[in-house]
């Protein structure tokens, strides 16, 4: 199957319910007094926009199963679903089911049916093949409980890095003028266990990648707003009436037309352009720092996929080998208002057995702890730049869209999905990755695409790739 | 549904006391669900509100209000770009005159609030027959520094509009800012501006503000100046006007279009 998001863009909204009492304590009083009370809770709560209240979502886990492997080309049946770290070829979890998986070598040509999960020696850590419980959602009910729109019930899975989220930025203003595209902004994306993506929507650009003990993770990208204003206009055609009553209109109206033009003289002195309130919407580069992961230096010079050589707006060393530059923090935040520092070149560098250590910053002492983190810190930087900061209808823009894993662990299924805004067109076979991907296109609400990268490999620590695409302004 | 005390009708048998509990518990349900909704209705439904001005009001009724407010608009020329048929010619008012007609786009800052008076000449099939629209800046916008120019206000004149003011017509146009989130896609080859008809008992500066932000207003009808030539009143008393230099390479015409949409009716 191609495409796996059957439900992208479908919104739901939470509706409070928090389950059905038992029918012995339905009919106490006090029972019913208390559901009264949360129904006007609830009820007060739609009338006020106010956060409803949404139960703990239960199950969320990342128990994993190590095959070993000498259990090649043997089938296993499984209690609960599994889904195999890395490849793309597997069959989709059905949920609620046992799942049979089995481990193919490179060199086995066996078929297996659909509901058999198949692993490759790709996926092998250490001699044994991860397979991780993915996290499921198959309680409609619960899923309703917990859809976007009510934030506070978002589950431990999905985690959206909060220096991106809406109000932390000022944005550009007046907002009417600007196209803006990127970030996750009204309802938070989440992903369920089928890899299909609810709460994507307009001009949202995201990215989910899993992990090894079985989370998705979701990072928006940055909000990249582009100045180009469109008109409409609304007509009337008065007949012969109107037409004389015009006339008798301007007969009165010139008299007084003076005085009102003395009054305009008096606030026509204000030479004030007000230009200086466009750029509230500059957000400071230097939100947050964190560490660079060594691995990063060993990156490829030249990105030999792509069509081209580096465009203009990609002539940063963060796009081009993914190493923030303190030097290019301004013209980063030209282009993109959102850019933010996301290592620091000062910063001490250390490195434990072939891993990067974790610092453990302690205010009271001089000194700083390095150690190891033994959960892993899976990480993602998503970053997107446009090639003009204003366009007119008919323009072509680049889109450039420059992800790197940064964490201390590998990440698989990676996947880039941008939504377009109804103003922007996807010039068609514009698309372009560095790194071997599928691509995948469909039409939104606003008759614009969806565009969705799946990157087919697993992204090591250090590495990262780059993805370009073309829109035409409407 | 109400809260029954007697006989149950269908069975002939008296009603339990957890019946009528059971009732009345549906009653109070009722009542509470009955005062929640109609207060939800209340507070979502918007707020209705007032549109004192038309475009029927005398010109710059519109801008002089618009200047009240308290954004920074006052005395900002605003950049407009006038668009007329191919061939014909727009002359602009400049100190009590009209200055040398000009092929199309011409573009122009106007003061927000004023209203320019322009002549449009040479009208294709309608050689020798003028026609003097005014134009209202309400608004203004807030282009990257520098860049003010590139993104005028497009003050488009059909040749449709161009016959139905020969005819006797006045032709209102209520040109607004298309919100990107809610604007309607369309394709990228179309040069012509979006446009609706509305009804003559309709509002346009209304639809205009639902629609979007109302920037400039329009009138196109049969008015002519004196023989003498144009008054003083007749030019608004040619408010300050910025002419930009033509640019012969972004030169084009626009061919009269059927409006996309009808609103209301006339």
């Amino acid at each position: 199957m191609l495409w796996r998001h059957s439900r992208i863009g479908l919104p739901a909204r939470c509706s409070g319910r928090v389950g059905k009492p038992r029918p012995d304590a339905a009919r106490t009083p006090t029972a019913h007094v208390l559901v009264v009370v949360l129904a006007t809770v609830l009820v007060q709560g739609l009338i006020t926009g106010e956060r409803l209240l949404c139960p703990v979502h239960a199950g969320v886990g990342g128990a994993v199963q190590r095959v070993s492997k000498n259990a090649v080309n043997q089938r296993y049946t499984s209690s609960t679903n599994f889904v195999r770290y890395g490849d793309r070829t597997a069959a989709p979890v059905v949920p609620g089911r046992s799942l049979e998986f089995q481990i193919n070598d490179s060199s086995s040509s066996r078929s297996v049916d659909s509901q058999v999960v198949t692993a490759s020696w790709d996926t092998y850590v250490d001699n044994e093949a991860v397979l991780v419980n993915r996290p499921q959602w198959n309680d409609s009910a619960t899923y309703q409980n917990k859809s976007g729109g009510c934030r506070q019930c978002l589950p431990d899975l999905i985690t959206v890095d909060p220096q991106l989220s809406p109000y932390q930025q000022t944005g550009p203003w007046p907002g009417d003028e600007y196209i803006c595209d990127g970030g996750d902004y009204s309802q938070r994306v989440r992903v369920r266990a089928d890899w299909s993506v609810d709460g994507l929507d307009m001009e949202d650009t995201v990215a989910h990648f899993d992990t090894l003990d079985g989370r998705t993770i979701v990072k928006p990208t940055d909000r990249v707003c582009i100045y180009a204003p469109r008109f409409a206009a609304v007509r009337q055609i008065s007949g012969a009436s109107e037409h004389k009553q015009q006339e008798h209109m301007n007969e009165i109206l010139v008299p007084v037309q003076p005085q009102w033009g003395e009054e305009v003289q008096t606030a026509s002195t204000t030479l004030q352009q007000a230009q200086p309130v466009i750029q509230l919407g500059k957000q400071p580069a230097n939100i947050f720092r964190k560490r660079q992961v060594l691995e990063s230096f060993d990156r490829p010079q030249k990105i030999g996929t792509l069509s081209e050589e580096n465009l203009a707006q990609e002539n940063f060393s963060l796009i081009r080998y993914g190493i923030f530059d303190e030097t290019e923090r301004l013209l980063l935040t030209e282009f993109s208002d959102a850019a933010q520092s996301w290592s620091h070149d000062a910063a001490v560098q250390v490195v434990i057995e072939e891993t990067q250590a974790i610092a453990d910053v302690l205010y009271q002492k001089p000194q700083t702890l390095y150690k190891l983190d033994p959960q892993g810190k899976p990480e993602l930087c998503v970053t997107k730049m446009a090639s003009r900061k204003s366009a007119l209808p008919g323009d072509v823009i680049d889109f450039t869209l420059r992800f790197d894993n940064v964490g201390n662990e590998r990440i698989g299924n990676v996947t880039l999905i941008d939504n377009l805004s109804p103003r922007l067109e996807y010039v068609s076979e514009s698309a372009q990755c560095s790194l071997d991907t599928e691509f995948f296109t469909r039409e939104n609400e606003g008759e614009s695409l969806i565009l969705r990268w799946e990157i087919k490999q697993p992204l090591e620590p250090g590495k990262g790739g780059l993805i370009r695409f073309r829109c035409k302004v409407r | 549904m109400g809260c029954r005390t007697g006989k149950d009708e269908s069975s002939g048998a008296h009603p339990r006391a957890g019946d009528r509990t059971d009732n009345c518990v549906v009653c109070c349900w009722c009542s509470v669900a009955g005062i929640l909704l109609s207060g939800l209705a209340i507070a979502s439904a918007e707020p209705p509100r007032h549109y004192p001005w038309t475009v029927d009001m005398p010109p710059d009724t519109v801008g002089q209000a618009q200047l009240l407010r308290t954004e920074p608009i006052s005395g900002y020329f605003q950049p407009v770009q006038i668009r007329v048929p191919r061939r014909a010619r727009v002359s602009l008012a400049m100190d009590g005159a009209f200055v040398q007609p000009q092929k199309s786009p011409v573009t122009a800052a106007m003061q927000v609030g004023q209203v320019y008076r322009f002549q449009v000449s040479n009208i294709p099939l309608n050689e020798g027959f003028e026609v003097y629209p005014t134009v209202e800046v309400i608004n203004r916008l807030y282009p990257p520094p520098g860049e003010e120019s590139r993104f005028p206000i497009p003050i488009e004149l059909t040749f449709e509009d161009l016959e139905l003011a020969l005819a006797g017509k006045l032709v209102t146009r209520v040109i607004y800012l298309e919100p990107p989130d809610t604007a309607l896609p369309r394709p990228t080859d179309l040069k012509q501006q979006r446009y609706f008809d509305v009804g003559a008992r309709n509002n346009p500066w209304q639809i205009a503000d639902e629609l979007g932000r109302p920037m400039a207003i329009l009138r196109l009808g049969g008015i002519v100046p004196d023989r003498d030539g144009p008054t003083d009143e007749f030019l608004f008393g040619s408010p300050p006007i910025w002419l930009y230099e033509m640019d012969l390479s972004q030169n084009h015409y626009w061919e009269p279009m059927q409006p996309s949409v009808s609103v209301g009716t006339k």
